[in-house]
This record gives C-alpha cells, sequence and structure tokens, in this order.
C-alpha cells in the first residue's frame, strides 16, 4: 500500500487530514519492497541465559537468534564473551526494550550510543524497540507503556524515529505491544496509529502477533482487521509468543507455547505478508531449548506451506 | 498534579508515571483522591474499570522492581526475609525512583541509602547494611571493564628506586571491602541454597571481589594491611604512601608480607599498570 492510501475508507476521524499533507505521502523506494528488502532470516528463537550452555555446547542449526540489546550493553565480562560466541556461529538481529521511542523526555544519547556501538559489531540487519513510552522526568519505569493513539503522538514518535534511525544508519523496527488500558484521548485505533507512526517515519513493523491478540482480547477489537490493516511492506519481523489469561484480561507473560489462534493469526498474517523473519520469545517459565526451538520449527512449517499454497511474490519456502 | 481533559502526550505521561509508582492498589482507599483524574485519563471496558486498568501498571511496575532487586541482593533478602526486604526496597524506589535505562543499575544507590537509613527491624541492620555492599560488589565486578594485566616484563625494567614513588593501577572490576561480620560467608551459604541461621557473630573481614579468567566473580580473604593499601592505591596514592597508611594498621604484615601481596595481586590479574615518574 502507498503514500495515505491505506487511511481511506476506514471510517477515520476527521483528525486524519493532517496526514494528507506532509510527509507521510512520500513514499521512499524501500518502502515499494516487501520486507523494506531487508532478508528473510527463517524462524529463530530468542537468546536467553538459562539456554546459553546448551547452546554453544550443541550449536543447534537455528535460523537465528535474537539478543535483548541491553544485555549486552555492558562495559566488560561474560555478556561480552558470550555475544562473540553468539557472533561466531549464528545469525543476529537486536530487540531492545530502553529506547522509550513515544516518551517526552530526550532521547537519550548515552544509551543510542552503545546502541550504535553494538550494532556495528552485531551486524544486525536491522534494530527492534516497541511503540511505547518508558520514561518520564526523573523517573525510568522500565515497562512498555501504551502511547495515547493521537495525531500529537504520531509525530511526536514519527520525528524521533526518523532521528534515531538516522544515527543509527539502520532500519528501526516498531513493535506493536499488548497493552491493557486504553486513553479517553485516542482518536485512532491501534493498526491506525502504527500504521502512521511507521509510514510518516519510514521505518519498519516487527509484527507481534500475539500482542495483536492480547490487546483484541483485552479491548474488544478484531485481530484480523488490525493484520489486515498494517502497510504490509513494512513488516520486517514478526515475533510469536505464549501469554498468561487472567480471565478479564490477558497478560503478556511469555511463559507458555504459542496458543492455536494466535498460529491461525499468524497463517493469515503471512499470506498478506509473505515470509518474513520470524520469532519465538520465551522469557518466563523457560524450557528447555529444544521446546523452545520446536516452536520455531512449527512456524517453519506453516511459513512453508503458505509459501506453497499462496506462492506470492516475496514469500521464498525456507528450510524447517 | 491535577490533569485536565485536553491534556498533553507529556502531561498524560507525567501523570501515569507518578500513578503507577504509588505504593497502594490504586482501588484501595488511599488512592481514592486519584480515581477521579483516573477516569479522565483512561478509558476502562465492560470488563476493568479505569482504576483496575492503571491497576495493572501499577502491580507490574511493583512486581518488576522488587523482582529485580532480589535478584541482585540475595544475601540481603535472605537475612531480612521477605516482608522486611519489601517494606525496604518500596521505601528505596520510593526514595531514589529507577532512572536508568537498564535495570542493571537499580540498586547502586541502594547500599548508601541503608547506610543512612535507621529503621530496620530491631538487631537487623548493621549486618544488612554489610550483605548490601557485599551483593552489589558481585553486580558491578561482574560486569566492569576489563584491562589487560601489565606484563611481567614491563615490572622488571622498573629501577628499584622508583617503586616508592610508582603509582600501581588496578583492575576496574577490583572491589575491596572491610566488614565486622563474616557476610561472605553468609552469602555463599545463600547462594548454595542453605538456609543460613539468623546470628551472625561480629569477626572483622577483610575481602575482595575479583573477576577471574573464568569471567565469573571470585573473592579472596586480605590481611588487614593488604586491604588498607590496596584501598590507598586504588585512590590513587603512591606506593610509599599506601604503604605508611596501611603500616599504621598493620605494622607487622606490611613489612613482611607487601612482596608476596604484589605477586599475589600480579598473579590474580589486579594490577594492570605500574606507572612511575618520568
Ligand atoms: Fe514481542
Amino acid at each position: 500500500m502507498q503514500g495515505a492510501g491505506w487511511l481511506q475508507g476506514r471510517g477515520l476521524q476527521g483528525g486524519l487530514s493532517f496526514l494528507e499533507s506532509n510527509a507521510l505521502v512520500t513514499t521512499s523506494n524501500h518502502a515499494r519492497l516487501p520486507r523494506l528488502g531487508l532478508p528473510d532470516l527463517g524462524c529463530g528463537v530468542g537468546f536467553r541465559i538459562p539456554h546459553y550452555a546448551h547452546v554453544f555446547e550443541n550449536k543447534p542449526a537455528v535460523d537465528f537468534l535474537e539478543l535483548i540489546s541491553e544485555n549486552f550493553l555492558v562495559d566488560g565480562g561474560l555478556p561480552l564473551k558470550n555475544l562473540d560466541r553468539v557472533l561466531a556461529e549464528w545469525r543476529v538481529v537486536q530487540h531492545g526494550v530502553s529506547l522509550g521511542i513515544g516518551a517526552s523526555t530526550p532521547l537519550d544519547w548515552e544509551y543510542l550510543r552503545r546502541l550504535k556501538a553494538l550494532t556495528r559489531h552485531t551486524q544486525t540487519p536491522w534494530v527492534t524497540d516497541h511503540l511505547c513510552w518508558t520514561r518520564v522526568p526523573g523517573a525510568d519505569l522500565h515497562d512498555l507503556m501504551p502511547l495515547p493513539y493521537t495525531e500529537e503522538a504520531v509525530r511526536h514518535v514519527a520525528e524521533r524515529v526518523r532521528i534515531v534511525q538516522d544515527f543509527l544508519e539502520l532500519t528501526v523496527g516498531l513493535e506493536n505491544t499488548s497493552s491493557y488500558l486504553t486513553y479517553r484521548a485516542s482518536t485512532l485505533t491501534e493498526w491506525d496509529f502504527l500504521s502512521a507512526v511507521a509510514n510518516e517515519a519510514d521505518c519498519g513493523i516487527l509484527l507481534d502477533v500475539n500482542n495483536v491478540y492480547v490487546s483484541a482480547y483485552n479491548h474488544g477489537f478484531d485481530a484480523i482487521t488490525y493484520l489486515d490493516a498494517i502497510p504490509k511492506n513494512r513488516v520486517v519481523q514478526i515475533h510469536l509468543a505464549g501469554h498468561t489469561n487472567k480471565g478479564a484480561y490477558i497478560l503478556d507473560t511469555h511463559s507458555d507455547f504459542v496458543v492455536d489462534r494466535v498460529w491461525e493469526l499468524y497463517r493469515h498474517a503471512l499470506q498478506r505478508l509473505g515470509s518474513i523473519s520470524t520469532l519465538i520469545e520465551w522469557d518466563s517459565e523457560i524450557p528447555d531449548f529444544d521446546t523452545v526451538w520446536g516452536e520455531a520449527k512449527k512456524a517453519a512449517a506453516i511459513r512453508n506451506e503458505v509459501a506453497r499454497t499462496v506462492g506470492t511474490e516475496g514469500q521464498d519456502e525456507h528450510p524447517t | 498534579m491535577s490533569i485536565q481533559p485536553d491534556a498533553t502526550l507529556a502531561e498524560i505521561q507525567a501523570f501515569l508515571g507518578a500513578l503507577v509508582r504509588r505504593s497502594d492498589n490504586l482501588g484501595a482507599s488511599a488512592n481514592v483522591d486519584a480515581e477521579a483524574e483516573i477516569r479522565m485519563v483512561i478509558a476502562g471496558n465492560d470488563r476493568l474499570t479505569p482504576v483496575q486498568q492503571a491497576e495493572i501498571y501499577r502491580e507490574q511496575f511493583w512486581l518488576r522492581h522488587r523482582d529485580s532487586l532480589d535478584e541482585d541482593f540475595p544475601a540481603l533478602s535472605s537475612w531480612l526475609g521477605q516482608d522486611a526486604f519489601e517494606c525496604l526496597a518500596r521505601a528505596y524506589l520510593a526514595a531514589i525512583p529507577p532512572s536508568s535505562w537498564t535495570l542493571r543499575d537499580l540498586g547502586v544507590a541502594w547500599p548508601a541509602w541503608l547506610d543512612q537509613y535507621e529503621h530496620f527491624p530491631s538487631g537487623l541492620g548493621p549486618v544488612a547494611r554489610e550483605l548490601a555492599h557485599l551483593d552489589l560488589g558481585f553486580i558491578t565486578a561482574f560486569d566492569a571493564p576489563a584491562r589487560v594485566p601489565v606484563h611481567a616484563e614491563k615490572v622488571a625494567t622498573i629501577a628499584e628506586d622508583a617503586w616508592p614513588d610508582a603509582r600501581i593501577l588496578l583492575q576496574p572490576s577490583l572491589r575491596v571491602f572491610a566488614f565486622k561480620h563474616a557476610v561472605n560467608g553468609y552469602r555463599w551459604a545463600v547462594r548454595r541454597g542453605d538456609i543460613p541461621g539468623s546470628l551472625l557473630p561480629a569477626k572483622p573481614t577483610w575481602i575482595a571481589l575479583y573477576r577471574g579468567e573464568d569471567l565469573r566473580v571470585h573473592e579472596a580473604e586480605l590481611a588487614v594491611g593488604e586491604h588498607a593499601l590496596l584501598v590507598q592505591l586504588a585512590a590513587g596514592a603512591t606506593l610509599s604512601y599506601a604503604c605508611e597508611q596501611a603500616n599504621a594498621l598493620d605494622p607487622e604484615g606490611v613489612e613482611a608480607q607487601l612482596g608476596g601481596w604484589l605477586s599475589h595481586w600480579a598473579r590474580r590479574g589486579w594490577v594492570v599498570d605500574i606507572v612511575t615518574k618520568p
């Protein structure tokens, strides 16, 4: 989908008129390519401390590993040695949690300088973090706080993403988060907000399909509508994970297997998006490595099946 | 703060940032003052009220930071017990809000804050303060910068008369402590999974934490003079000044063992350079 055309016919409030006259309508060349022209790495696993020993010893032939950037933004010691051991054997992508791209506090240049040095070292093909805010003046909440879906927030976030991308000289992928509250101030749907930010910032999207499911449950929207609305060429990576259903809401705990409905949504997303690097996140109650890798293999099987049946442009069969 | 319906993004964030750092459940009577403002900002849905939605984030803020402190301060946590530990963690987070982007830094100010804290449960304070410093030492030594240890050839070239004015530069990961209790033994017992007793008799203890070749943090017991010497050298003193200061505490030790200590430090990679006067 090009320019602002994706906005039409979605019943958006008049407030979006600002989008038609500004930089959003210019479409960069890379936005015409699937995944913004970035590679499909296959199906990978988040690299987590309980698995280090197993991974180093057994060298599993996993397609790629995702590193949490913050775990390696240290001055010395074992984390840096582990990093180099990983880089010697596997392709990696970097995923962060501390960028706070939606915060109203200034960008943290010390963090960004360290992040840039790490991206140079890891040669990550893109870098991701969350579409959220994490800080207020005087305090870092260390949480992925949801943004109000407003024009003001679109402009604010998009401008900061552009600055960060220019500085890092790397495509930034913004991840949709799971959220547990909605704001009265919001005038856009979450998917229109995500799309507007990504288009205006000319950045990538890390589509967390589980987060779409969780937020759809928590806020009562339709997950399929969401998946069908986001700008398809901007999705550079997909996350899949498990969660915890508390009844009145779902908490994004990354503590379990991917649920059946999320697998269905994943299949649906692939039919539209083509083959996208897919990563399994498992961050608490972490089972053995092979169990997590098994989820990645399941994702790979679905990808191959969709590629065979849909056979659309941009879908490459990838070995499991 | 008071929030208005047309609040800016920054105002909404400041409002929520203060809300999630409150110590009591947002549904509790202590927070009834905030309810009208929460309703002005947060929409809620048919399953959760605006207050309940905000409470999810408040609870997660507390659990995340409590867990991080609990993981980083295992000995302190064991010594105090869960209730007292959580009480102190809440007080610390309220006094010194998390300010770094990394949770790794969450507890860096806690030991110094505890040094000034006066409301420990009866008798627990002196050991608690020492355990806090020891726990933090393990955290900061683990990922401190590494420098290449000094080469033996360089040491051999230093003229005899250059040593008194020499400054010995130490590995950035080296930490030295003087404790009044054998808190290191207590910490190891906790790490082994033992449940140590609730009594820790007074016993003067001097220890160093250092990162070994295996990149794990190890500890070494020090003589009192050796500890004093390392403290002086780390502060930039010349060898002769450091020896004078250490000598006052441990005259026999410094004189008899200085050479042995130096080679011991070098073998463990603690010495990264020896700077002599030009
Ligand atoms: Fe995710």
